[in-house]
Formats: structure tokens, C-alpha cells, sequence
């Protein structure tokens, strides 16, 4: 029996992942879907507790958030693509013309 | 659904069809024809405006999840100024940068229209959703310039950061809605105050994802890292249009959050809040004397800035939040005022934004060399400007909370931070010239927005007495 916890948790390992990839990766476009493996950890919550509840809230919720996840993903790719046409690289360490 | 609640959403709603006209009037452009776009968009900030004073209130509830109570209709209020004054100082750095008119001034609507939404909102989710419309247009227009690789650059550490707070806040976001069964702030409120006990821990996991997730969007330290990069590589109106809209949304929103649904909480938050205000001051305002360039410098200084409010937030007495909101006007316009500056100073293909182009400005272009630097003198609280009535009134707050150590570090560090400021005055005024060139004379909107800039800033620091009781009035409605 797969319980409420059994989601939880593999939802916390998913976003410790997606966490992990931003910022070991050394590819923006691994760093790009680090960043959607964090987003869909926290929808994997967001259905489990709505399925626990009995309530189908939690799965309109994960609706408007895909949503975002797609615009998102949009916006950040052309950044990408913009980047790689000026630099011909995808390596973030790559991006240095900025400094603290 | 009544018809009430469309009124309430009312300036969100011009604002953004003011966006589409602006889409739309660049679509259908003839080759070569000249729409005055931001016209459009003044037109819809008009809009925004006066249903924003007709809303003041009336208390109108949206859909359940927008409320136009006073708090947030001044936030609204705060942020058509900014609006008013992005678009009005826009034109011609548009047209000189070479920067895509109709994609601009729609970019700039839209994040307007995400921000007025944010302010208002009463609802996680729609605090996420609002957030998220106001961050991928400012992501964009950071990077507007996409030849240029410090604006990419600037971007692409934006959007990264972005995206990765905004998943914290969803996660929090998620936690909260496994504890209290809604996303509804009042609802999260009541929940967590009956059975904080039943789930503490998961309470304190989701309040700690929120935090991470705003300190982000006000660029609190620990999570400021991007500021500066993406200050420096927008255009300057840009820089200045992000640093004040954005972050007004960002603390009305978490000011919101945090004194509604997570007031039993507050135990738990108020030293982490406590913690963040002290560190962003000092770090803000350490980094900001090291810098020569003049748009990363007004970034640290916009991080010192974000932990001077945060003191009226840890303050959470009413005399904190109405500074909060005061606080909010003040350095929306000075701060708007002096990225514009910078802007107005910049020539084609050269930025002229660093320190050693300031030298002798005063000759050049006096005017603009004493707009700036009484704008600078409000930014480093130096009576009888706005800024000083504003960080006095925050550093009451904490006195009044019996918080004197945030009182004192404020204190100190404003002092450190007129340094800065102040060098950049010297610069102005004593130094020889140096080698920039003349930049073209600015066009009449432009001086008219800086003249009245200037304005509201003697005005709010010699009478600031109607504006003060105003702010304080408008958070009573946030119980």
C-alpha cells in the first residue's frame, strides 16, 4: 500500500535532486530542468495531499502550475539560445563578464 | 460570483489591456510609422488610477482570492506612480537604445499588472501565479537588449535564481496546503492557529520555503546574489523599474502573508526575520562602498534598502507597517529618479555608468547633476528629503517594538551608506572633467517627471505629516 508518506518523501528526494542539479550541473540547459524537476516535486505534493483530502483542489492547483512551468520554461530557453549566440558555450562558469 | 468582484480587479484590468493594445499596436505598425505606445500605457495607468482612489474603501473582495483593501490599493497606488514614471522617462532611451518599442512597453504593463495583482492578492496560489507574470516579463526585460552580453548575462543569472526561488515557494506553498487543506491566507491563518501543535514541524518547514522564496524576490541577503548582476546589465530605466516595482510587490505581498496566515507562527519567524534585516543592512551597505559602477552600486544600495523595510516587518507593531508602506513610496520614486538619471546620462553605445564619468557633471549638466544628487541625499536619508522621514519613521518602529538593536544597526549603516552617496556628489561637483561625452538634452517628459520627482521628495520630507497618517490608515484593513 502506497501511503501519503511514500509521496511525501519521494517528492523531498525529487527536490533535493532538481536542488542538487542548479547548482552541481555544469550545462545551463541540465540547470533549466533542474529547475522543472524542483516545480514538479512540489506538484507531486500538492496531488498527494489533495488525493489524501479527497479534494480535487490540490490537482487544479498543479493546473495553473504547469501552466507557469511551461511560460517559464519558454522565457528561459530563449534566454538560453540568446546567451549560447553570443558566448558558443552552455557552460555557466563560461559567464563571468558580471562580478560581485 | 457577483459583479463586485470584477470592480475589484478593476486596475489590474487596465493596466493589462493597456499591455495588449501596446502588443497590438506594434503588430499592426506600418513599417517606419511612430505609435506613441507609451501613451497607451499612461492611459492605462490613468484607468488604474482613478479606480484605485473610486475602490479606496469600499473594502471589495474578488473571486475570494483579490481583496482591494486599503493596504493594497496603496501598494497599487505606489506602483501606477512607478508605472507613470517608467513610461513617461521610457521614450527616448527606447528609441536611443534601439530597444523593441511595442514588445518594451507591453513587457513593462504586463509586470505591472502581475505586481498590482501580487499586492492584492489573498491567496498563495495567486501570490505564485502573480509573481510568476511579474517575473518572466522583468526576466525578459532584463534581457531586452539581447546583443549585449551583459544584459543576457544579467538575465540568465535572473531568470536562474528565479526559477529556483519560485520552486522554494511552490514547495512551501504545497506544505501549507497539506496542513491547513486550503491556500486561502485567512484560512491558512485560522488553520494554523487551532492545530499548529498537531504539525509543527511541517509548519516551520513551510514558512521557511516562503521565506526563501520572498527573500529572493526583495533580494534579502543571503539571496541577493543576483541583484546587482541583473541591475547592471538591464538598461538603467529597466534597473530602476525593477528595483522599486518589484520589490514593492515582493514586501506587500510578504508583509501579507506573514501578519496573516502566518501570525501564530510568529515565534518561530521573527528572529529569522530579525536576522535577515541586520545582515542585509550591513551587507548592502559594506559591498556598496566597494563599487565604481554606478547601477551596482544603487543595487547594494537597493539591498540595504530591502533590510531597512524588513526592520518594519520584524518591528509587526502598526507603526512598522505603515512605515513599511510609506517607505515604499519614498524609494520607489528617488530610487526610479536616480536609475533614470543614470539612464539619461547614457550616449549611443556608451553606458557612461560608472564613477569616473560622473566627473564633472555639474558643469555639463547641471540640472540633471542636482536632480541626481538630491535624489542620492533622499536614498541615504538626509533631512529635508522624503528618505529621511522615511527611515526615521521605520527606526521609530523598532524603537517602539523595544527593538533596539535593529534601530542601531540601521542607524550606523545609513551613516556608512552616505559615504557612497556621497562620493558620487563629490565626483559631480569638485572633480575635473573627465573624458564622457555631453549625453543629448532630455526630452520635455522626461524633465517634467524628474521636476516632479523632485517634488515629491522636499514635499514628503518637509510635510510628510498627510501621507504618513495615510499609510498608517491603510494597513488597519490587513485583520
Amino acid at each position: 500500500m502506497v501511503s501519503l508518506n511514500h509521496y511525501l518523501f519521494l517528492s523531498a528526494i525529487l527536490f533535493a535532486i532538481g536542488t542538487t542539479g542548479v547548482f552541481l550541473r555544469r550545462n545551463v540547459i541540465t540547470v533549466l530542468l533542474s529547475i522543472e524537476i524542483m516545480l514538479n516535486a512540489a506538484n507531486l505534493t500538492i496531488v498527494a495531499f489533495g488525493r489524501d483530502f479527497g479534494a480535487v483542489d490540490g490537482q487544479i492547483i498543479v493546473f495553473f502550475v504547469v501552466t507557469v512551468a511551461a511560460a517559464e520554461a519558454a522565457v528561459g530557453l530563449a534566454i538560453v539560445i540568446a546567451l549560447f549566440r553570443l558566448r558558443e558555450s552552455l557552460d555557466p562558469d563560461a559567464f563571468t563578464s558580471l562580478k560581485w | 460570483m457577483s459583479s463586485s468582484s470584477i470592480v475589484a480587479i478593476v486596475p489590474i484590468l487596465c493596466v493589462m489591456a493597456a499591455g495588449i493594445a501596446a502588443m497590438l499596436a506594434e503588430a499592426f505598425r506600418e513599417p517606419g510609422e511612430r505609435i506613441p505606445i507609451s501613451g497607451l500605457g499612461l492611459v492605462g495607468l490613468a484607468g488604474a488610477g482613478i479606480s484605485t482612489v473610486l475602490l479606496w474603501g469600499r473594502h471589495a473582495t474578488g473571486f475570494g482570492v483579490v481583496a482591494a483593501d486599503t493596504f493594497g490599493l496603496f501598494v497599487v497606488m505606489i506602483l501606477v506612480v512607478i508605472g507613470a514614471m517608467t513610461m513617461l522617462l521610457s521614450p527616448r532611451m527606447v528609441e536611443r537604445d534601439q530597444l523593441p518599442g511595442g514588445e518594451y512597453y507591453a513587457l513593462t504593463l504586463f509586470a505591472l499588472a502581475g505586481m498590482m495583482l501580487m499586492a492584492m492578492a489573498t491567496d498563495l496560489l495567486v501570490i505564485f501565479l502573480a509573481l510568476e507574470v511579474m517575473s518572466l516579463a522583468v526576466y525578459v526585460l532584463t534581457a531586452i537588449r539581447r546583443g549585449t552580453e551583459a544584459s543576457v548575462e544579467g538575465a540568465f543569472k535572473y531568470f536562474i535564481l528565479g526559477g529556483f526561488s519560485s520552486a522554494f515557494f511552490l514547495y512551501g506553498l504545497a506544505f501549507v496546503y497539506g496542513i491547513a487543506h486550503t491556500t486561502k491566507l485567512d484560512g491558512v491563518g485560522s488553520a494554523l492557529a487551532g492545530e499548529a501543535a498537531s504539525h509543527p514541524t511541517l509548519a516551520l518547514v513551510a514558512v521557511g520555503l516562503l521565506l526563501v522564496g520572498f527573500g529572493f524576490k526583495v533580494s534579502a541577503v543571503p539571496f541577493h546574489m543576483w541583484t546587482p548582476d541583473a541591475y547592471e546589465g538591464a538598461p538603467a530605466i529597466v534597473a530602476g523599474f525593477m528595483s522599486t516595482g518589484v520589490k514593492a510587490a515582493a514586501f506587500a505581498a510578504f508583509v501579507r502573508v506573514m501578519v496573516t496566515a502566518f501570525e501564530p507562527l510568529r515565534a518561530a519567524w521573527l528572529p529569522v526575520i530579525w536576522v535577515m534585516a541586520a545582515i542585509t543592512m550591513i551587507l548592502g551597505t559594506v559591498v556598496g562602498v566597494a563599487q565604481t559602477n554606478l547601477k551596482r552600486m544603487l543595487a547594494y544600495s537597493s539591498i540595504a534598502h530591502a533590510g531597512y523595510i524588513l526592520i518594519g516587518l520584524a518591528a509587526s507593531n502598526d507603526v512598522g507597517r505603515g512605515a513599511i508602506l510609506f517607505y515604499l513610496l519614498v524609494y520607489g520614486v528617488t530610487n526610479l529618479g536616480a536609475f533614470a538619471v543614470i539612464g539619461l546620462l547614457a550616449t549611443p553605445g556608451r553606458a557612461n555608468d560608472d564613477l569616473a564619468s560622473m566627473a564633472g557633471l555639474s558643469n555639463r549638466h547641471p540640472a540633471l547633476a542636482a536632480v541626481f544628487a538630491v535624489l542620492l541625499l533622499s536614498l541615504g536619508g538626509i533631512p529635508p528629503t522624503a528618505g529621511f522621514v522615511g527611515k526615521w519613521y521605520i527606526f521609530n518602529a523598532a524603537v517602539r517594538s523595544g527593538d533596539y538593536g535593529l534601530a542601531i544597526i540601521g542607524v550606523l549603516t545609513s551613516v556608512v551608506s552616505i559615504f557612497f552617496y556621497l562620493r558620487v556628489i563629490v565626483m559631480m561637483y569638485m572633480a575635473e572633467p573627465g573624458d564622457a561625452p555631453s549625453s543629448p538634452e532630455p526630452s520635455r517628459a522626461a524633465v517634467l517627471t524628474l521636476a516632479a520627482t523632485l517634488i515629491v521628495t522636499f514635499y514628503l520630507g518637509i510635510l510628510p505629516a498627510p501621507m504618513l497618517e495615510l499609510a498608517a490608515r491603510s494597513v488597519g484593513s490587513l485583520f
